[in-house]
């Protein structure tokens, strides 16, 4: 990023190669609409672009990548009248993910396990999705999901045990 | 506790990415954003590139302004050595031009005093090291002392056939080599006077040898006479007015008229061959002109 404020191209094509499928999907699980993920990933970008010469590094790329992706999800969920950062989400899920019949045909072509695991991921509720999307597409660690979320660390681990139960439930309602 | 336990397990193999939910997510989750998408992010980046003020590194930034400061301290540095050296300061001294053609060369003269004093200094160093040498042939009368040894050539330009510009205002400095020279001359007059150890063979009185010391002994009064002479003129130098005095020219010129018009023309012929010595490139007037025609001077010449 340093290298495209200082006016090189190729450095950011050579971020947005490595951050591209992970920060769309991340974007893509959080809204649930492909409209508004390719809205908001472009968005995203293009913030990042017209914010470059004020780039200061002050942690990892992704976190800060992220960190932005995030903000502009909230700014999604406020317009929709949706509160993304709601406490009762912290609480265990109990309602069980929704049915593969609910999605999108296309995604019935694929296996019966990913798509139910992919609904299953969608139905969490958000903090718990957030936790589990950084970590999987954002490839962050705990302290950085806690640094992105401002949650603290014990925080994110808990999320991240609910969301895992959840999902496991689902796997293993599979077999 | 080993409920916990076995609850942390499945989230430390989630988060070491070695979960199988994590590889059947990541088999399940292929999506890529569309093309269009990509092709218009990459280029609305390399047109920000292209059209945004362009970030330049420390390197680029400040170079240039370092290395022209570099340059100047370097350039400051050097003309303040050539400043320093005599040897330059004496080729600036020869390059003034004459105080009466402009205004602006007498500024030059009064701005150079410390040029002219080292070359002064180094002239007077190089006479006491002739002096030097003089003595020590002195003592050896067989060696004859040669024209080195006259102190006007290198004391300084106490009465030089034409002064060169430059000289003309280190009459000031000058004068106080005057006793120096007096003080050679009267070194010398004492080795004359005393016995030299080569001129008394122990025991043994030879003709050649008797010859030879009267010949040197000679030459040395000749040498104190010349170095007298020396003395006398720069203390006359000093005494008259300075040709770098404004107005040193005009007050001299006043003296030759009075002595011309007093009917003192032999005085007045002496006081214009001085003059045109001492400033020769000066435009006499039309009443003086005259007696230097009839004395042969070409004081003003004419372009």
């Amino acid at each position: 990023m340093l290298a495209y404020r200082d006016g090189e191209a190729g450095a950011f094509e050579a971020l947005y190669a490595r951050h591209r499928g992970g920060l769309y999907r991340f974007v893509l699980r959080q809204c649930g609409s492909r409209a508004s993920a390719d809205e908001l990933f472009q968005d995203v970008w293009m913030n990042l672009i017209a914010a470059r010469n004020r780039y200061v590094p002050s942690a990892k790329f992704s976190t800060f990548l992220y960190q932005v992706a995030r903000n502009r999800v909230i700014d999604h969920y406020r317009a929709l009248g949706r509160n993304l950062e709601d406490p009762e989400d912290d609480e265990d899920p109990l309602d069980p993910p929704a049915p593969p019949e609910s999605q999108p045909e296309s995604e019935l072509e694929r296996s019966e396990t990913a798509v139910r695991l992919l609904a299953a991921v969608e139905s969490l509720p958000p903090l718990q999705r957030e936790a589990f999307l950084l970590h999987e597409e954002g490839e962050l660690t705990l302290e950085e999901i806690a640094q992105v979320t401002g949650a603290g660390r014990e925080t994110v681990k808990s999320r991240l045990r609910y969301a895992l139960t959840r999902l496991r439930q689902t796997l293993e309602d599979l077999r | 506790m080993s409920e916990d336990r076995r609850q942390e397990d499945p989230l430390e193999e989630f988060l070491d990415r070695r979960s199988p939910l994590s590889s059947t997510y990541r088999d399940a989750s292929a999506d890529r954003p569309p093309a269009v998408l990509d092709e218009a992010i990459l280029a609305a980046s390399r047109r920000a590139v292209r059209s945004g003020p362009r970030r330049i590194g420390w390197a680029r930034k400040w170079g240039t302004p370092l290395a022209a400061a570099a340059v100047l301290v370097l350039a400051v540095a050097v003309v303040l050595n050539l400043e320093d050296d005599p040897q330059i300061a004496q080729f600036k001294e020869t390059r003034v031009p004459p105080a009466g053609r402009s205004d602006a060369g007498a500024k030059v003269k009064s701005s150079e005093p410390d040029a002219a004093e080292l070359a002064v200094g180094k002239r007077e160093e190089k006479a006491k090291t002739r002096d030097r040498e003089a003595e020590e042939r002195s003592a050896f009368v067989s060696q004859p002392a040669g024209p080195p040894g006259d102190a006007r050539y290198y004391i300084g330009p106490v009465a030089p056939a034409v002064p060169s510009p430059g000289k003309r205002n280190q009459a000031p400095v000058e004068s106080a080599t005057a006793p120096k020279v007096g003080a050679a001359a009267q070194s010398v007059r004492e080795q004359v006077a005393a016995p030299s150890p080569v001129s008394k063979p122990a025991g043994t009185e030879i003709e050649d040898g008797v010859r030879s010391d009267s010949l040197a002994s000679r030459r040395l009064e000749e040498k104190a006479a010349e170095l007298d002479e020396a003395a006398a003129l720069r203390k006359q130098s000093a005494a008259a007015p300075s040709a770098a005095t404004p107005g040193a020219a005009e007050t001299r010129i006043e003296q030759i008229n009075a002595h011309y018009a007093q009917g003192r023309t032999e005085e007045g012929d002496r006081a214009l061959r001085e003059f045109c010595r001492s400033f020769p490139a000066y435009a006499l007037p039309e009443g003086l002109r005259g007696h230097a025609g009839r004395l042969g001077l070409d004081c003003a010449p004419r372009r």
